[in-house]
């Protein structure tokens, strides 16, 4: 919990739209829906701030935990090696402020769909298609 | 067997717009016209599909994406059942026979597709590309009424994904995705193609359909 999460890779893009944060993994084609309090950890994880840090300043009852989980249940993050950022003024405000555990929705309904798509066929660090080995 | 049209929208597609149009004509039966919308290129793109004749028409319009290409050259076909064909990619002989074959037995409530195999641009097909299940424009076979029911295809901010939305939509309209267990059609891979990397604007694309999908999946589970 004292080591920061970083992204499981550039596969993993996230986005709010008026306030409601989407988080997609391109290669399995989930979505996420994030409820407020979700979104609210979502941003400070991916700032850098590590999950022991949040939850010193958690109501004891936000169950931080299991979101931790589900992240990496749902292969959204993994511990990384830089030092965690320091948790601001702002983000401790809003942290004591959160009262609604947080919550995942999973959508799998347009998987097959986002897989299939060609994004999948290429490497762009690599400039070619990344070939499976024959055989 | 009824008449079809074909369908190729194509931006900045002269390298691989001949190949196409030549593996879509070469179907058996042959379409009744060929539509090429070219969305807005700056390079052959116009006078290499206006050099066929025959059944190829050329529709020009100012760059709007590949959604409002496809859209545009619908609007244009004259034929009840429709078929779509990228510029970069290729049919193989037989496709459209077999598509029409299914869809004369399952009815105008399925979009039909078929399996596609990579090959990349300036190597020939050596038949060991990867196989997947072509769930995307360019294996696409359907009757014309398929779009009323699910409406217009839209291009999202960063002009990827159009058709993840277009397709999730006709499924949630209740129409059937079938995907025909052959590989009927080539993919190319090329460098430079819409498909092709990763960008941020593009990664934004996904995420506004797959979050317009999230409200609408929302929405139905909230007590009206």
């Amino acid at each position: 919990m004292d080591k920061r999460l970083d992204l499981a890779g550039p596969d993993i893009v996230f986005e709010e739209f008026d306030g409601d944060l989407v988080v997609l993994n391109l290669s399995t084609g989930r979505y996420f829906g994030f409820n407020p309090s979700a979104a609210v950890l979502w941003s400070a994880l991916a700032a850098g701030v590590c999950p022991a840090d949040l939850q010193a300043h958690l109501a004891p009852a936000i169950d931080l935990a299991t979101f931790i989980g589900a992240l990496h249940e749902n292969a959204l993050v993994v511990e990384g090696d830089e030092a965690p950022t320091p948790v601001t003024d702002d983000l401790r405000a809003q942290l004591a402020k959160l009262t609604e555990q947080p919550q995942l929705e999973i959508y799998d309904d347009l998987s097959d769909l986002i897989v299939a798509d060609p994004i999948h066929d290429s490497d762009a660090a690599q400039g070619w298609p990344v070939r499976p080995a024959q055989g | 067997m009824p008449g079809y049209s074909v369908i190729i929208p194509a931006f900045n597609a002269a390298r691989t717009l001949a190949e196409a149009v030549q593996s879509a004509c070469a179907q058996t039966p042959a379409p009744v016209e060929v539509i090429v919308v070219n969305d807005g290129s700056s390079d052959d793109t116009a006078s290499i599909a206006a050099g066929f004749g025959g059944p190829v028409r050329l529709i020009s319009q100012t760059n709007a994406g590949p959604g409002a290409a496809t859209m545009t050259g619908i609007a244009a076909a004259r034929m009840s059942v429709l078929a779509f064909l990228d510029a970069d990619d290729l049919w193989l002989p037989g496709k459209v026979a077999r598509q029409l074959e299914h869809l004369r037995q399952v009815g105008s409530d399925h979009l039909v597709f078929t399996q596609m195999r990579q090959f990349r641009h300036g190597l020939p097909d050596d038949g060991q590309g990867k196989v997947a299940d072509g769930l995307s424009r360019s294996t696409l076979l359907m009757h014309r009424s398929a779009l009323d029911r699910i409406g217009p295809i839209v291009d999202p901010v960063g002009r990827r994904g159009e058709m993840i939305d277009w397709f999730g939509r006709a499924r949630e309209a209740g129409l059937a995705l079938d995907v025909l267990p052959q590989v009927l059609a080539l993919r190319r891979i090329l460098p430079g193609s819409l498909s092709w990397g990763r960008d941020a604007q593009a990664d934004s694309g996904y995420l506004r359909v797959v979050h317009a999908a999230m409200l609408r999946r929302r929405q139905k589970q909230a007590p009206e």
